[in-house]
C-alpha cells in the first residue's frame, strides 16, 4: 500500500506517542492501575463479605453501580448514533474526531456492563441469566442488547481501523516486530485495491446503518427496565426517548473532553480545530435544549398531578437535607448553564483572568476562550448526567409502595460507602487507561479518512478554482 | 471602744456565718435544682408484655419498648430486656435486646412451673439508661387449649371450636366471655376471616369456600384467642385442604399461554426478537464475510 508524504507526515507524529512511553505517562498509566486495583481489592472484599459492606440493603436494591451502568452505557450508545450519523451523512469534517468517538463507544459500552455484574449477588450464578431468562423480562431483552451491542461495536471500530493498520504495516516507520507483525495480522492483507476499498466502505455504511437504530433501540429498552416498573419516577412512557438525549447528551460532551485532552496532549491543532468544538458545542446546545425539554415534562407532570407515591419522591429530591443540591445541580445547573455558555456569543468567548490586584477582569477574546467554554460546559454536563443517573435510580428505590420494614437508619437512606466509591472511580481509571493503551498501539487521528478527507477538499478548492478560471 | 470592736468582730462574724449559710443553702439548692431538672430529663419508658401460648408445645413471651417524644411514641432500640418466671418473678429467662422496632421475644424453656391454682408468672424489666427510665411488667396466664373440627356440608364449611382450661383435678373448664379469632396466613400478616365468641366453651364458625391454597390446595388456619387477661394469647394452627390450588397448574393450563407471566412468552413477543436478533445479527455476518473476503483479495493480489 502506497504510503505518500501526508501520510509519512501524520504518522511520524504520531510515532514517538505509539513506540515509546514517556515518564508522564508510565506515572499517569501507574495511577490509573492503582486505582483500578484498588477498585479490584474492593470487589474481592465484596466477595468475601457479601453485600453488606455496599450502602446496598432490603429497599435500595440497585445503589450506585446501577448509575454508572446506565452512565457508561449512554456514553456508548451516544458515541455509535454520533459515529454512524457522520459516516452516513458524509460529513466532511468528521474524520479528525471519528477516532475518539469510535474508541470512546467502544471502552464505554466494554465498562458498563462490568457494573451490572458487581450488582449481582450471586455470581456463580451469572449463566442463569441465560439458562433461565424470559423473554418477556426487560433484564433479558437488556442483556442480549448489550452483548449485540458490544460486538457492534467492536466490528464497527476495527473496520474504521484496518486501513490505518495497513499503512502503519505498509510505512515501516514503526519499530517493534511484535507490533508490526500484529498490525499485519488486522489489516487483513488490505492493499487498497479497489475492490477491497469498495468492501470496506460498504461494510462500514452498513455497521453505521445498523448501529444508529441499534443504539436508539437499546438506549430505550435501558430505559424500559425501569420505564416498565410501577415505581414513583421510572414508570413513565417518556423515559425511553428521555434516555435517548440523555445519552447523546453526555456522550457529545464526553467527545468534546476528549477532543481537547488529545489536542493539548499531542497538539492536534492541525487537526482537530476550532470549528470541531464549535460544532460539537452547537450540538450539545441543540441536545441540551431537547433533553431539558423532557426533563422539564417529566417532572412537571408529576409534580401537578401529585400522585400519593409520585408527591412522596417528589418531596425527597426537594429536600435541602436530601436531595435537593443533587436535583438543582443535574436538571438546572447541568441544562441551564450549557445552554448559556455556548448560546450566548459573549458568555461564549469571555475569559476571566485575575488582575495582580486580586480583581476579576471580564475581557473578551476568541479562539481558545471558545474552545474552553465549551469544555467546561461539557465538563459539568458529564458531571450532570451522572448525578441525574444517581437520582433515577435511588430515590425512587428509597421510596418503596410497601412500608419500610427494617426502621434502621442504612436501610432508610442509601449512602455509598468506601467500597462503592473504590469500584465507581475504578470505571473512569478503567476508561482512562484502555484510551491511553489503545492510542499507543494506533493514532487517534485516522490517517486514510483524514488524507481522504484532504484530498476531498483539496479536489473541490481545485474545481472551484476551475469554474471561476 | 474595746467593747464596740468585740460587737463589731461578733457582728462581722454573724455575717460571715450567715452568709456562708446562704451560700451553702444556695449551693445545696442549686445541687439538688440541678439533680431535680436531670430527672427530669428521664423520659418515662413504656413496657409492654404478652403472652403466648401456641399449643404446638411452645409458648413465648414477647415485649416491646418504647417511650414519648413530642406527644408521639418512639421505639427503644439497641436496649436489653430480661424476662423473669416464677412466683417471686426470680428465675431469669434470658435478656435479649430488643429490634429496630423495640420488640423483643423469648421462647420459654420447659421447667417453668404454675403455681397449685396453675397460675403462670412471668416478668419483664428494663433497666433503664441515662435517659429512659427503668420499667417492668409483670403478667399472671393460665394455660387454655383450643381444638378445632372442621366441617364440611353442601350448604357450607364451618369450624367447631372448643376451648377449655384443665383444672387442679384434670377436670376440663370449658372457657367463656372469650372470642376466637379465624385468620389464615398471607404475605403481610395474618387476614382474618370470621369471630365468634365462647359460650360454654365451644363457638362455630362460618368459613369462605373461594380462599386461594397452595399448590395442592392447602390452607393454614389460625384459631386464636387475642389479648385475654386471663391466658393470654391462645394459638392453634392447622392445616386442611380448604383452599382453591393456585400455580403452577393454573399458570399452565390452556387458558394461560402466551402471557406475560408464563412460562411461554406472547407469541408476537417471539416473533419481534426472533426478527430484529436475526437482522442484526446477519448484518454482522453479512460485515464478517466481507473482512474475510478482503484479507482474500489482498492474498490473491500478492500472489
Amino acid at each position: 500500500m502506497k504510503v505518500d508524504d501526508r501520510k509519512q507526515k501524520m504518522i511520524k507524529m504520531f510515532a514517538d506517542r505509539i513506540e515509546g512511553t514517556s515518564k508522564w505517562e508510565k506515572a499517569w498509566i501507574a495511577f490509573l492501575i492503582i486505582l483500578i486495583g484498588f477498585g479490584i481489592y474492593a470487589f474481592v472484599y465484596t466477595e468475601i463479605h457479601g453485600h453488606i459492606v455496599t450502602g446496598m440493603r432490603d429497599n435500595v436494591v440497585w445503589g450506585v453501580y446501577i448509575a454508572n451502568f446506565i452512565f457508561f452505557m449512554g456514553l456508548g450508545y451516544a458515541g455509535a448514533i454520533l459515529a454512524g450519523t457522520l459516516r452516513l451523512l458524509r460529513v466532511k469534517w468528521r474524520s479528525s474526531i471519528m477516532r475518539i468517538i469510535e474508541l470512546s463507544t467502544l471502552i464505554s459500552v466494554l465498562i458498563g456492563p462490568i457494573y451490572i455484574l458487581l450488582c449481582i449477588g450471586r455470581l456463580d450464578r451469572l449463566t442463569h441469566l441465560f439458562t433461565h431468562g424470559r423473554i418477556q423480562s426487560p433484564i433479558t431483552w437488556d442483556v442480549l442488547a448489550v452483548l449485540t451491542f458490544i460486538t457492534a461495536s467492536v466490528i464497527f471500530l476495527y473496520l474504521a481501523v484496518i486501513r490505518d493498520f495497513a499503512i502503519l504495516r505498509d510505512s515501516g516507520m514503526i519499530k517493534g516486530k511484535w507490533r508490526n507483525k500484529i498490525y499485519k495480522i488486522l489489516s487483513v492483507n488490505y492493499n487498497d485495491e479497489p475492490r477491497q476499498h469498495k468492501d470496506i466502505n460498504l461494510a462500514l455504511d452498513i455497521m453505521a446503518a445498523i448501529i444508529i437504530p441499534i443504539s436508539v433501540l437499546l438506549s430505550t429498552i435501558l430505559s424500559w427496565i425501569f420505564g416498565m416498573t410501577l415505581r414513583p419516577g421510572w414508570n413513565s412512557t417518556i423515559f425511553g426517548p428521555y434516555f435517548v438525549f440523555a445519552s447523546l447528551y453526555s456522550g457529545t460532551a464526553l467527545v468534546i473532553i476528549i477532543m481537547f485532552i488529545y489536542l493539548k496532549l499531542y497538539k492536534l491543532d492541525e487537526y482537530i480545530t476550532k470549528k470541531h468544538f464549535e460544532r460539537l458545542g452547537t450540538l450539545l446546545l441543540i441536545l441540551a435544549a431537547l433533553y431539558g425539554y423532557f426533563t422539564f415534562n417529566e417532572y412537571f407532570t408529576i409534580w401537578y398531578s401529585f400522585e400519593k407515591w409520585d408527591s412522596e419522591l417528589l418531596i425527597k429530591l426537594f429536600d435541602l437535607d436530601q436531595y435537593y443540591l443533587q436535583f438543582i445541580f443535574a436538571n438546572f445547573v447541568g441544562i441551564l448553564l450549557p445552554i448559556l455558555i455556548i448560546g450566548i456569543p459573549w458568555l461564549r468567548t469571555m475569559r476571566i483572568t485575575l488582575a495582580p490586584t486580586g480583581v476579576t477582569i471580564i475581557e473578551k477574546k476568541t479562539g481558545a476562550s471558545t474552545i474552553n467554554s465549551i469544555v467546561f460546559s461539557a465538563v459539568i454536563v458529564v458531571l450532570a448526567l451522572w448525578v441525574k443517573r444517581y437520582l433515577i435510580v435511588i430515590p425512587t428505590l428509597e421510596t418503596p409502595l410497601l412500608p419500610i420494614d427494617d426502621l434502621r437508619p442504612e436501610y432508610i437512606r442509601y449512602s455509598m460507602t468506601w467500597v462503592e466509591w473504590a469500584l465507581t472511580i475504578a470505571g473512569p481509571a478503567m476508561f482512562c487507561l484502555l484510551f491511553t493503551l489503545a492510542t499507543k498501539f494506533f493514532p487517534i487521528i485516522p490517517i486514510r479518512d483524514f488524507d481522504e478527507e484532504e484530498k476531498t477538499i483539496e479536489n473541490v478548492d481545485l474545481q472551484t478554482d476551475q469554474l471561476k478560471a | 471602744m474595746h467593747i464596740n470592736q468585740n460587737k463589731m468582730e461578733i457582728n462581722i462574724k454573724s455575717l460571715m456565718l450567715t452568709n456562708f449559710r446562704l451560700a451553702f443553702l444556695s449551693f445545696i439548692i442549686l445541687a439538688f435544682g440541678i439533680n431535680l431538672k436531670a430527672q427530669e430529663e428521664l423520659s418515662r419508658t413504656y413496657l409492654k408484655l404478652s403472652y403466648t401460648n401456641n399449643m404446638d408445645g411452645t409458648k413465648s413471651l414477647s415485649a416491646s419498648l418504647s417511650y414519648k417524644e413530642d406527644k408521639k411514641f418512639v421505639q427503644v432500640q439497641n436496649q436489653s430486656l430480661s424476662f423473669y418466671s416464677g412466683v417471686d418473678l426470680d428465675e431469669l429467662i434470658q435478656t435479649v435486646e430488643v429490634n429496630a422496632k423495640g420488640e423483643a421475644t423469648v421462647v420459654i424453656p420447659e421447667g417453668h412451673e404454675a403455681d397449685t391454682a396453675g397460675i403462670y408468672f412471668y416478668a419483664a424489666k428494663f433497666k433503664g439508661t441515662d435517659t429512659l427510665k427503668r420499667a417492668s411488667k409483670d403478667i399472671s396466664v393460665k394455660d387454655a387449649t383450643i381444638e378445632l373440627v372442621f366441617n364440611q356440608k353442601s350448604d357450607g364449611k364451618t369450624i367447631s371450636v372448643k376451648a377449655f382450661e384443665v383444672d387442679e383435678e384434670g377436670e376440663e373448664v370449658p372457657l367463656n366471655e372469650e372470642v376466637v379469632n379465624i385468620s389464615v396466613p398471607t404475605l403481610f400478616g395474618d387476614m382474618l376471616i370470621n369471630k365468634a365468641p365462647l359460650e360454654e366453651g365451644v363457638c362455630e364458625i362460618q368459613f369462605p369456600s373461594n380462599l386461594p391454597g397452595d399448590s395442592l390446595g392447602d390452607l393454614q388456619i389460625i384459631a386464636k384467642i387475642k389479648d385475654s387477661e386471663i391466658y393470654g394469647n391462645v394459638v392453634k394452627i392447622e392445616k386442611i385442604p380448604w383452599g382453591k390450588p393456585k400455580l403452577p397448574q393454573h399458570l399452565e393450563s390452556t387458558n394461560a399461554k402466551g402471557k406475560l407471566w408464563t412460562h411461554n412468552a406472547p407469541f408476537w413477543m417471539v416473533v419481534t426478537l426472533v426478527i430484529l436478533m436475526t437482522g442484526v445479527w446477519s448484518h454482522f455476518g453479512y460485515v464478517i464475510y466481507k473482512i474475510f473476503r478482503i484479507k482474500k483479495i489482498g492474498a490473491e493480489q500478492m500472489k
